[in-house]
């Protein structure tokens, strides 16, 4: 799999941006830096120059301060933009649009216990509004949804090799079996 | 009004159970090698009415065919399929239910999966679906 999908503006230099068209506001700072991921944040207001329209008001900022964007990191931004674009009854059976809250809990977490070379996921809407995660590789299987009326994501793991190390609960609970996982095995550091 | 049960009789163990599944629902799955629809399509619906589905036997006998379910506002859609043996094994309740449609589609299949269904019980439904119409080649990654 390819995991690294270009997006114009995404550079080492500056800040990128994603947006669509709902009044939902947003910036994501990632630090590049790994060894400082705890300076990660999440701004809720916006610089006004960029409020240019209704239409383009809802976006993702990223602010990389140093030397490089992680490949999954990058690697979602194609994905992140498809669920911006999903606008309320996107199911036909009236499912409400993505909501930002829902995309930013899900960078929170994975700054949380992802690495610089870490598999980047799958990202799919789900029917409230919420967004999932998935990696489904390497003799795993792995999930992550994040719910709008969730505070932390919910995850659950299963290993082909060995059904005993199954395993499923909160983000929070499970952030060092996921340290783990994403070091261990998925990792594109190690696929051919 | 009683509420409704569990039907083995109308609905068996091995009748399929059609489920839509909507084309931004799918991931690739390196460890099979193909797409497959993601867990949160084996959720209820959103205004908490139990999952809805098409069953096989029932579709058999009233004429209905899997690409019935695809048309006009639902022709983006693929189809997937769950066995209803496998909902029961997961806790869930499989009954007809014609009678929860919207008003402009009709099909004497439409069934109902009630029950809770977790994280977990939706992961377990998603790993045994299997396509029914799949998105076409060109379309996986």
């Amino acid at each position: 799999m390819s995991t690294t999908m270009p997006w114009p503006g995404l550079s080492n230099s500056g800040p990128s941006s994603l947006t669509d068209r709902y009044n939902d506001i947003g910036i994501i700072e990632v630090p590049m830096d790994v060894s400082r991921w705890s300076c990660y944040r999440i701004r809720e207001s916006l610089p006004s120059t960029t409020r240019k329209s209704r239409q383009h008001a809802a976006y993702i900022e990223l602010s990389p301060d140093g030397a490089s964007v992680p490949s999954w990191l990058e690697a979602s931004l194609p994905g992140i933009e498809r669920l911006m674009t999903l606008s309320a009854g996107w199911d036909q059976q009236g499912a409400p649009a993505i909501q930002m809250s829902a995309i930013k809990m899900a960078l929170s977490a994975l700054i949380e216990f992802m690495n610089e070379t870490s598999s980047a996921p799958q990202w799919t809407p789900t029917p409230r509004g919420g967004v999932q995660l998935d990696w489904h590789e390497r003799g795993v299987d792995l999930e992550i949804e994040f719910d709008t009326n969730a505070t932390q994501g919910y995850a659950v793991f299963s290993d082909h090799r060995n059904d005993e190390l199954d395993w499923d609960g909160t983000v929070a609970e499970n952030l060092g079996r996921l340290k783990s996982l994403f070091m261990d095995r998925l990792n594109a550091r190690d696929q051919g | 009004m009683p509420e409704i049960k569990d039907d083995p009789d109308s609905i068996p163990n091995p009748t399929r159970l059609f489920r839509r599944i909507h084309p931004d629902m799918i991931v690739m799955d390196q460890n099979s090698g193909q797409r497959r629809p993601t867990s949160a399509n084996f959720s209820d619906s959103s205004d908490g009415t139990p999952m809805s589905v098409y069953a096989e036997n029932i579709a058999l006998a009233n004429g209905e065919k899997p690409e019935d379910y695809l048309q006009g506002r639902w022709a983006s859609f693929f189809l997937a399929a769950v066995i209803a043996g496998n909902m029961r094994e997961h806790g869930q309740e499989v009954y007809p239910d014609p009678e929860n449609q919207d008003a402009d589609e009709v099909f004497q299949s439409h069934a109902a999966v009630k029950g809770k269904k977790d994280n977990k019980t939706r992961k377990k439904l998603g790993e045994k679906s299997e396509w029914v119409i799949p998105p076409p080649k060109d379309q996986q990654k």
